[in-house]
């Protein structure tokens, strides 16, 4: 999945969140999915991205060139909004179905 | 397997209704948005909506449809789960959700102890939460009976939502289709529903809205125990998506004295 969707799922990766799923990235499935660069779209999702999570994410995957935080101004940052879309959008990690509403509810 | 996706009739007809649902959400023109798509089943109404530019997650029940899905790449993200059991995203995650044909099936209770209306709520209610403010939901759906409609729409009420039910082609058997329109944010005007015959007057849609009569103003005037009582009891009872039997020429008859 998208790191975006990854980002926005309401538990993360360490270990078992409240809601009882782990959700693991695993460094070896990932792809690099080419998607259309739309700026305000970037722009938009910005801040709702949740940074600590994302750079643990990052990291797990090994990437590089990944902002640390937004930049000042950073609707009019192309530079800063191109590697962002990168990151969100056209990294996909781990084909295989994550499972968390499902095994959330067995946990309950 | 025959799934819904070989054959290429069910093809056509799940297309028009994810595009009549995204047209139904009335997304802001030329902007890519980040949508939800609840029963996604193996991508098919994702596929329209990436087509358009949108960007989008998918969660369906069935390992499956989710396989097809994966089979066929689809640019959305799928996650495997219960649409009834809450919806896994932080508040204010998704500008829009469309739903083809799943939403009834919330309707049907998995385990013996799992209420029908519960079940409604607590999907109603987390869906409410993920849309970011003003954003809509449209869900087609195929509801049973007048019944089964009014216990959705009731859910979705009380989890905070306006809309209505937009009909298109009632007066059709075939072609005939339900849109649970829902907004998270002020009460907006509610789209037409289609027709064969543009010039029909007759109202297809029903708006519905937070505000509810008040318990005391729909007693008012009742005698108690007269059959208007009792039918106001039955549909307080209904609308609560408590099982009420039909109403009949014999609800609230008089009975035999018992002393």
């Amino acid at each position: 999945m998208k790191l975006l969707t990854h980002n926005l799922l309401s538990s993360h990766v360490r270990g078992v969140g409240p809601r009882g799923f782990p959700l693991r990235l695993q460094a070896t499935e990932v792809r690099i999915n080419p998607v259309e660069f739309n700026p305000d779209f970037v722009a938009r999702m910005i801040p709702k991205v949740e940074w600590a999570a994302l750079l643990e994410a990052a990291d797990t995957l090994h990437l590089v060139e990944v902002p640390k935080e937004p930049t000042e101004g950073y609707v009019n940052d192309e530079t800063f909004l191109r590697k962002m879309h990168h990151v969100l959008l056209e990294v996909r990690s781990d084909p295989r179905l994550p499972r968390p509403a499902l095994e959330a509810a067995s946990a309950e | 397997v025959a799934l819904p996706s070989t054959s290429s009739r069910m093809i056509d007809v799940q297309t028009k209704m994810a595009g009549r649902a995204l047209e139904l959400l009335n997304l802001p023109e030329g902007q890519p948005c980040y949508l939800l798509d609840i029963g996604c089943g193996s991508g098919l109404s994702g596929d329209y909506l990436s087509d358009e530019g949108h960007y989008w997650v998918g969660i369906d029940i069935s390992p499956a449809m989710l396989d097809a899905a994966l089979d066929r790449d689809t640019e959305g993200d799928l996650l495997l789960g219960d649409m009834g059991q809450g919806i896994p995203f932080k508040p204010g995650s998704f500008d829009g959700c469309i739903s083809i044909s799943a939403v009834q099936w919330l309707c049907n209770a998995n385990k013996k102890s799992d209420i029908p209306a519960k079940r409604l709520y607590r999907f109603f209610s987390s869906l409410y939460s993920v849309l970011a403010r003003g954003a809509r939901a449209v869900l087609q759906l195929y509801p049973e009976n007048s019944e089964q409609l009014e216990l959705i729409t009731t859910q979705a009420t009380k989890a905070g939502f306006t809309g209505g039910v937009v009909v298109d082609y009632p007066n059709s058997a075939k072609a005939k289709k339900f849109y649970l329109c829902l907004f998270s944010g002020p009460s907006t005007f509610l789209p037409k529903g289609l027709s064969e015959n543009q010039e029909e007057e007759e109202a297809t849609e029903s708006m519905f809205t937070n505000k509810r009569v008040p318990h005391r103003l729909a007693q008012r005037g009742l005698v108690r125990k007269s059959r208007e009582w009792v039918l106001e009891k039955k549909e307080r009872y209904r609308r609560q998506g408590k099982e009420v039997r039909p109403d009949t020429q014999y609800t609230g008859r008089k009975r035999k004295p018992r002393f």
